[in-house]
């Protein structure tokens, strides 16, 4: 039955006047999206303002559209120019850039907007039909669930790294929590390493960081660069081809439960829904060494995953009044301010709405796909124009976008230092991706440990009760010490020191002849390391 | 030029014009009659981020002075250090009427004494108050609390999780009044923010939440939580809900906790400015907007400005200010900055 | 591939920067304030401890790797340091870095559009993108475009 209704909705929509707004407002939020710094936050409040007179209908319509265009925008500036648009592009960064620089950007492009728009479509479905039931869902994460859920996000910086080298890919994760723990926490308002600064106690935010650490970087590096730049010719068609996308089906499915889920978690966003899903890809793929490369896979996993997270987002603001991200927590004070008060009561009231807001979110998703093909060949011209002209212009709007998002001149410095801090980063190996998730990830651990703490009077057994929890800790054991090829090294990089020191302390001691005879028995489980720390030697 | 830079620039200046023709219709013109009008943009700046009180409240607001004022208001989040960095930004713009905040009494008379900005007192800012709304003691609806007589037990005989929006928020300082008026103990959860902490307690983290009426009206509209007395000397009616019973009824001498919230202008601007606002306010806090958004919101619509605003913001400085120093959680004593005990 | 960048030195002075910057993190998160009877357990300083100690074993990781590859042997010489001063890319930097800086330093000061005009002429002229004229065009049209739908039309601040 709801099938029908959300058709019936469908239709009542497509007047030209609906279709203008609905198309105009996509636009919109593609331009916002990629413009660096400006975020469906922003873009969303901005409108906001903007259609504040207007007739709820539209005004709603337009505000869907600027959501699902954004999130999708940010794709573009992330895979043409390896800045991502918004947080929630700095996963398809990691596949898309090396797709454009090898001449595939047409190939990237396309096949973002369609795993986006597929991704659109489990959020849709989501939100048309599965309101009530992950409306529950959302409230089942409580403190502890969503602090084993930051910390599993902690785990998956080690493989959010193309060089292989998961060690550098949790340092730059841990430097990003670190960095995140500057300002004034919530529990207690206390003011951690702001030494006085006044303009430290808000924090570093993640715009300010991303926008310098990819921003910046890129700006730093491509105009300091002497090597003679050449354009790659771009070859591959905009559409893509069916069985690209027909041999991800797991993929695509995949990431998009795991968008879903991930938007429905209260106060976790598209940021973290496309790192999940991009890691669960990498995890599940025959061929994990090409992620960080140019893998078609990632690509989609991580569009289909941060589209998703948009529908997701979006079921308890209709089923509970509780936004699932950020940019969600606008739109919800939007419906607020048009009259129209969704939550518990919505169902009882006005429960044909449900539908009316799927329909205009599933009209806004077609018009993401329309546009995001149409707008491909223009954007590729982007490529054609020379880094020297490129560069400058971008760096203006790095620092409008920058200061667009708190009005605050503080936040470009943030910008420039952090892009002095990733340009040697960059060079020493040292991935951005982990770094920005860090940075997203540090104050819902930091939070959600110590309220835990209070909730439980310091008893730590109380993170492990609820099956939620015990299920992601099981899922971070797996991610730490997994049994995929990629994992088995990391795990034995993680115990090579320990074993040298061993060794070492052995030799000391004068226990250990040179074939290490006289070490005391091992047990299976050391069997088992030291078996993997040779088939490890052996590889390199 | 390149075919692509051409290209590029026709893109931006086609969705510029596009955009300009949709949404030029919103510009009005300009108030005739008024001494100082406005020539710019005027730019509110809300420490805190969109979709809460203080937003809600400064954009109806915005909205409806726009049309006063004759030109366009612009509102900013700049959330962070429970709202005093962007106030503290509002406070060191030029004083000349075109920077505003969007902000609550008691978080702006607290920032002294919490030593966010001791160098900016409540009294350098005027306020004008749209919105009042009190605390609720609200209980998730699986608790056994059902009644004044069962919360003064559960409180007194086991150790009962409050959440609230964090340290000196509306929550945190209603369950100190609270508690310490009756002389009971709590545990305190604090959250990121109001709506984490209502969730929070919709979802059974946490027992009680004693945020504001605002946080909770729909969820009380929803049963999924269920009201127990308000904060206040007056028993509250929110649309769709049983008259919420005044807190005075049980205990007479506890003190009232309510928030104003509203736009805060430094005093110091030009005085024609700051009638010429002044005006527009009332106007504007009287209209058909704030109304409803106060009847939604389960909270009161008002219009307070001038040296009655000035009262409040002593009232609240006062109370909050000395519970919050007599609770361990204020460092700088209100003494210091002449505010007197209540 | 593992467990090998290639860059032993770089690996080592990291290494050495993140284990005394989590060393001092260790030291401010253990000195900072305990609220209630739960003491360390909801301090303000829990988390970053317990972060700075994983960043202290990732560190003492890459430290044992680097110090295994013998990146500990600097081989700093005047006229490798003379090369890389006197090196264009060097040059580039850090007239890209100057510049961005003495726009922000006067981003506010004065007009928007002409300080970003002036910024985005100078670097294009700087790193000879194409014929004055047409340099002057597309940087007083992009700081115009940018101006115009920022400030007048979106009502997004401008600094």
């Amino acid at each position: 039955m709801g099938f029908v209704y959300l058709i019936q909705e469908t239709v009542a929509l497509l007047t030209p006047m609906d279709l203008l707004y609905c198309f105009v407002a996509v636009q919109l939020g593609i331009i916002f999206g990629m413009l660096p710094g400006l975020t469906a936050t922003v873009g969303i409040a901005i409108l906001t303002a903007l259609t504040f007179q207007w007739d709820p209908g539209n005004a709603i319509l337009v505000l869907i559209g600027v959501y699902v265009g954004a999130i999708y925008g940010g794709s573009r500036s992330a895979i043409l120019l390896n800045i991502p648009g918004t947080p929630a592009s700095a996963a398809t960064c990691l596949d898309g850039y090396p797709l454009s620089r090898s001449g595939n950007a047409a190939q990237a492009l396309g096949l973002a907007t369609t795993a986006s728009f597929l991704g659109s479509m489990a959020g849709l479905v989501a939100l048309s039909f599965l309101t009530p039931v992950l409306g529950g869902f959302a409230l089942e994460f409580k403190s502890y669930e969503v602090f084993w859920l930051a910390v599993f996000g902690v785990a998956i910086c080690g493989n959010l790294t193309a060089a292989g080298d998961p060690v550098k890919g949790w340092v730059a994760g841990l430097l990003g929590i670190m960095l995140s723990f500057v300002g004034m926490e919530t529990i207690q308002g206390f003011r951690r390493f702001t030494f006085g600064v006044s303009e430290l106690m808000a924090g570093f935010g993640i715009i300010p960081v991303l926008v310098g650490t990819y921003g910046i970087v890129e700006i730093l590096s491509s105009l300091s660069d002497t090597t003679p730049e050449q354009r790659v010719p771009q070859i591959g068609r905009t559409l893509p081809h069916l069985r690209d996308v027909a041999a991800n089906w797991v993929n695509i499915i995949r990431s998009g439960v795991i968008g879903v889920f991930t938007g429905v978690i209260p106060g976790v966003g598209e940021n973290i829904g496309s790192f999940v899903a991009y890691d669960f890809a990498k995890r599940a793929s025959k061929h994990p060494e090409k992620f960080g490369k140019g893998s078609i896979e990632g690509l989609i996993a991580s569009e289909t995953g941060n589209n998703a997270v948009v529908g997701g987002a979006l079921v308890p603001v209709l089923a509970l009044a509780i936004p699932g991200s950020p940019p969600a927590a606008v739109l919800l004070a939007a419906l607020f301010l048009h009259n129209i008060r969704p939550g518990p009561m919505l169902v009882i009231e006005n429960p044909m709405y449900m539908y009316r807001f799927s329909a205009m979110f599933l009209l806004a998703s077609f018009a993401m796909f329309v546009l995001g093909i149409l707008i491909v060949k223009p954007l590729l011209k982007l490529l054609m124009i020379r880094k020297s002209i490129m560069m400058p212009i971008i760096l203006v709007l790095c620092m409008v976008g920058t200061y667009a998002i708190a009005g605050r001149p503080f936040d470009i410095l943030v910008m420039i230092a952090f892009g002095l801090l990733g340009y040697p980063m960059r060079k020493l190996g040292y991935p951005e991706a982990p770094f920005v998730l860090g940075i997203i990830l540090g104050p819902m651990v930091d939070e959600n440990l110590r309220r835990g703490m209070l909730l439980s009077y310091g008893n730590p057994a109380a993170f492990f009760v609820s099956p939620i929890s015990i299920a992601l800790v099981i899922m971070t054991f797996f991610t730490l010490f997994g049994r995929t090829k990629a994992l088995r090294s990391v795990f034995s990089i993680a115990l090579r020191p320990l074993r040298s020191t061993m060794r070492s302390v052995g030799r000391t001691f004068g226990l250990l002849r040179r074939n290490g005879n006289s070490m005391p028995p091992s047990t299976d489980d050391e069997d088992d390391r030291r078996r993997r720390q040779s088939e490890e030697e052996t590889r390199l | 030029m390149s075919r692509g830079v051409r290209v590029f620039l026709v893109v931006m200046l086609v969705s510029a014009v596009a955009v300009v023709s949709l949404f030029a219709a919103g510009a009005r013109e300009a108030a005739p009659d008024a001494e100082w009008s406005p020539s710019r943009t005027i730019t509110i700046i809300v420490p805190w981020g969109a979709g809460g009180a203080s937003d809600q409240t400064a954009r109806v607001l915005a909205s409806e002075m726009e049309g006063i004022l004759g030109t366009r208001i612009a509102i900013v989040n700049q959330p962070g250090a429970s709202g005093s960095t962007g106030q503290k930004s509002a406070f060191d713009a030029r004083k000349d009427g075109y920077t505003w905040a969007g902000n609550a009494d008691a978080s702006v008379a607290t920032y002294q004494v919490l030593d966010y900005t001791p160098e900016i007192s409540h009294r350098d800012w005027q306020a004008y108050f749209a919105i009042f709304t009190p605390c609720v003691i609200a209980v998730n609806p699986d608790s056994p609390i059902t009644d004044w007589d069962s919360l003064i037990e559960a409180f007194e005989t086991r150790s009962v999780d409050v959440a609230s929006a964090g340290i000196g928020a509306g929550g945190h300082i209603a369950a100190e009044a609270f508690a310490g008026n009756l002389g009971l103990s709590y545990n305190h959860i604090p959250y990121g923010g109001g709506n984490p902490a209502v969730v929070a307690t919709v979802a059974g983290e946490t027992e009680v939440v004693m945020q504001l009426s605002m946080e909770v009206a729909d969820m009380l509209r929803a049963d999924q939580l269920r009201a127990i007395a308000v904060l206040d000397n007056r028993p509250l009616q929110i649309s769709g809900v049983d008259e919420i019973p005044a807190v005075t009824d049980f205990a007479a001498d506890m003190p009232s906790v309510g928030f104003h919230f509203g736009l805060f202008i430094p005093k110091d601007i030009p005085p024609e400015a700051a009638q010429t606002i002044s005006a527009a306010f009332e106007t504007a806090s009287q209209s058909e907007a704030v109304r409803r958004l106060a009847e939604e919101r389960g909270s009161v619509a008002v219009s307070v400005q001038g040296s009655e605003a000035d009262q409040v913001m002593e009232q609240a400085a006062s109370m909050f200010g000395w519970l919050l120093y007599d609770s361990g959680v204020a460092d700088n004593s209100p003494e210091q900055f002449d505010i007197p005990r209540p | 591939m593992n467990g090998n960048s290639g860059m032993p030195r770089g690996d080592f002075i990291v290494s050495v920067i993140l284990v005394v910057f989590s060393g001092w993190v260790i030291h401010m998160s253990l000195s900072m304030r305990r609220f209630g009877e739960l003491g360390l357990a909801a301090s303000p300083g829990l988390s970053p401890l317990v972060f700075a100690i994983l960043l202290l074993v990732c560190g003492l990781i890459l430290l044992r790797r680097s110090v295994a590859q013998r990146g500990y042997r600097m081989a700093w010489s005047g006229q490798k340091t003379a090369v890389f001063l006197r090196a264009v890319e060097t040059r580039h930097f850090i007239v890209v870095l100057a510049t961005i800086f003495i726009y922000y330093l006067f981003l506010g000061v004065v007009h928007f559009v002409m300080i970003s005009a002036v910024y985005v002429f100078f670097t294009i002229w700087y790193f000879k993108g194409v014929v004055w004229w047409k340099n002057l065009l597309i940087s007083t049209l992009s700081a115009t475009i940018i101006w115009y739908s920022f400030d007048q039309v979106f009502l997004i601040p401008l600094p």
